[in-house]
């Protein structure tokens, strides 16, 4: 597929007015959260639980573009070809935005939740971890030179930082039991959507999927053309 | 010997060996020539095991180096423009390192005497010249007994006297039935050490040279008509 | 996993280490320095001390542990000594587990060390048992010798590796400095006894799991 960029526009602009509309929906139309829920009289919850149908899109595009990053640096391991080595560190560049969008969010929602933007809950953690290991994976790859010993060693790194989140999540459901508690545990769990809900939830996390797919395909393009422009300048020797 | 099936190496989209065959006997002295960027330095990574090749096998004593790297190990000496030697342990020590390292146990002292070097064993490595390192890393080389010996541009960086001290080493090496794989710029060196040679460019034999024969050649010539 | 070849590397490692002494000299001072700094820092009479202190005495290890260890891997790479051990046939891994067994020799020489100088400064009173605490701390620095030895490897051959270094080993090493330092505060402010300490085991596993990933991803770093 050429890059076409009339084709971009037009994606990006329909993705922006379905994001925007679903977003208005959201804030303006979607009911409180249901009064047996709430924690006290004038729990900021009420229509606080709204950062919900962002910071959980963020939250799964996150892990999708962990998988990828995992995927490409086994595969690259595996077969060696550079093709995949591209597709991980895309995916990692990509992820990397959407992960400062879930902390972002993440703060917000605790700050309204339990008073503090900061509070070392299991997912804040995990995804602080998630955030250091993709700024780790792309300092790495800017401080080696060697296309393939760049290749060879952030795919190491990659795999060895995937095996890194659900302990990082473990250890830090352990300290927070351990934490001055800002909140009461039994208030995180879940709630229900109504039918309306539900539809504005998935309209919004397949406009997430789109965009997130659509930034990769972009960056991994981006990322093959570079390659071959610096074949060119080394003269191809 | 030193068996050598239509090697290649390929880096990212660059060819450094391009489908090498070689044959080297038992007890053969041979020579690995050509400007620089032929191909000499991958190939030597390669026989030295710390390269992997991308197609085509090599067999050392018929070992092949890519099933058992280990054993194909113990059957080379390398001796390198590096010497490979820590600077901060005495000439025995760092012997006496490697030959742990090889599970032998050589008589360091005649091994130290044979590279002239038995007066200064409990010396620092660091305040040894490059001529006695280099000295030193033959010893290192041939501690566990191996039957190839590469030598890997040897002597760059040498000055005269060294070398001469350093080619006798050698050549009596040489009469002791080692093999010898040399790479070298030096035209001179390789008449004086080499049976056979060939001259490597772009990842390619381009021919053979009997070193012995009485023809004037000039290395300057051949690596000319390469263009 | 050939135990002979280990020892041999890590005999010569400190043997290299004793003629020259300038990374445990580094790393004694810099321990040191940091100790004070952080004594200075807080009210030797104020209450909070008792609970801060724990955590400062662990993040002192780290950083002065991070000085050791961007040298082991990196210096026989500088001097081209890593391909004379590759040349020899001892394998990848072998070299590995020798070089985090010699960096955990030198975080325990430090930790010997500094761990009384640490009570001495602070007049901290450990309410546990003071071999508890000191095992805790030894738990902490295999995990951070496991991880940061695998990493050193790992950025030998980028460009301002010590920096690059800091940024991959301390996020890998998150969920170990997290459990370390509950694990601390529970020996030395609660007195609770090590075994009991359910923090301490989970650490020992991640430590395990890491090491297992690391044997496992080390061929691939040495190759070329």
């Amino acid at each position: 597929m050429k890059f076409q960029r009339k084709q971009a526009v037009i994606l990006l602009a329909v993705l922006w007015a379905v994001v925007l509309y679903a977003m208005y929906q959201v804030l303006f139309s979607l009911g409180p959260l249901s009064e047996e829920l709430l924690r006290f009289e004038g729990d900021p919850m009420r229509h606080g639980y709204k950062i919900f149908f962002f910071s959980m899109q963020a939250a799964a595009i996150t892990y999708i573009a962990f998988a990828v990053v995992l995927v490409g640096s086994v595969v690259y391991l595996r077969t060696k070809n550079l093709k995949w080595d591209t597709i991980a560190s895309s995916s990692a560049k990509v992820g990397i935005v959407f992960t400062t969008i879930l902390l972002v969010n993440g703060a917000i929602f605790s700050n309204v939740g339990w008073g503090a933007y900061w509070n070392w809950d299991p997912r804040q953690t995990t995804s602080l971890f998630l955030w250091f290991i993709l700024a780790a994976y792309l300092s790495l790859r800017t401080a080696v030179d060697n296309i393939e010993t760049r290749a060879r060693l952030s795919a190491v790194l990659g795999i060895f930082g995937f095996v890194g989140v659900p302990l990082t999540h473990i250890s830090s459901t352990i300290w927070v039991s351990n934490h001055p508690q800002l909140y009461n545990t039994a208030q995180s769990s879940g709630f229900s959507l109504d039918k309306s809900g539900l539809t504005l939830f998935m309209i919004l996390m397949t406009s997430f999927l789109i965009l997130y797919i659509y930034m990769l395909w972009l960056t991994y393009k981006i990322e093959t053309q570079n390659q071959i422009y610096q074949n060119i300048l080394r003269g191809e020797q | 010997m030193i068996q050598v099936e239509k090697l290649s190496k390929r880096f990212n989209n660059f060819t450094a060996l391009d489908g090498i065959s070689l044959h080297i006997k038992q007890g053969e002295s041979f020579a690995l020539l050509g400007p620089n960027g032929a191909g000499k330095t991958t190939l030597v990574g390669i026989l030295s095991t710390l390269l992997k090749p991308s197609s085509g096998r090599v067999l050392i004593d018929s070992v092949d180096i890519a099933e058992e790297p280990e054993e194909a190990k113990r059957r080379i000496g390398v001796v390198s423009h590096n010497p490979y030697l820590y600077d901060e342990l005495t000439a025995k020590e760092n012997l006496e390192f490697f030959a742990e390292l090889y599970d032998s146990e050589p008589d360091i002292n005649s091994l130290l005497a044979q590279v002239n070097l038995d007066h200064r064993a409990r010396d620092m490595v660091g305040t040894f010249s490059r001529g006695m390192k280099q000295r030193l890393s033959i010893a290192r080389a041939i501690l566990h007994d191996p039957s190839i010996l590469i030598l890997d541009e040897p002597t760059s960086g040498l000055d005269i006297t060294s070398r001469k001290a350093f080619y006798s080493l050698i050549k009596n090496l040489k009469s002791r039935g080692k093999t010898i794989l040399l790479t070298t710029h030096y035209l001179d060196e390789a008449r004086l050490l080499c049976d056979r040679g060939v001259v490597l460019n772009r990842g390619k034999v381009v021919r053979d040279i009997d070193l012995q024969a009485s023809e004037a050649l000039e290395l300057e010539d051949i690596f000319e008509g390469l263009g | 996993m050939n135990f002979k070849h280990i020892l041999s590397v890590v005999k010569k490692d400190l043997r290299v280490e004793s003629r020259g002494k300038e990374t445990v000299n580094f790393m004694f001072l810099f321990t040191f320095i940091s100790l004070l700094m952080f004594n200075f820092a807080t009210d030797p009479f104020s209450p909070v001390l008792n609970d801060v202190a724990p955590g400062f005495l662990w993040f002192v290890f780290i950083f002065a542990g991070m000085l050791g260890l961007s040298r082991a891997f990196l210096k026989e790479k500088e001097t081209g000594t890593l391909q004379g051990l590759s040349l020899a046939p001892i394998s990848n891994d072998d070299i590995l587990y020798a070089k985090i067994i010699y960096n955990l020799i030198l975080m325990l020489g430090i930790q010997i060390i500094a761990f009384p100088l640490f009570i001495v400064l602070f007049n901290y009173n450990i309410a546990g048992s003071t071999l508890d605490a000191f095992l805790v701390l030894t738990i902490g620095n295999v995990g951070f010798v496991v991880v940061g030895s695998f990493m050193s490897a790992l950025v030998m051959s980028a460009r301002s590796r010590e920096l690059v270094l800091q940024i991959i080993v301390l996020p890998l090493l998150l969920p170990v400095i997290i459990l370390i330092i509950i694990s601390l505060r529970k020996v030395m402010i609660d007195a609770i006894p090590l075994l009991s300490i359910g923090e301490i085991k989970l650490a020992a596993s991640y430590v395990v799991i890491m090491a297992v990933l690391a044997s496992l991803l080390f061929d691939y770093i040495m190759e070329e």
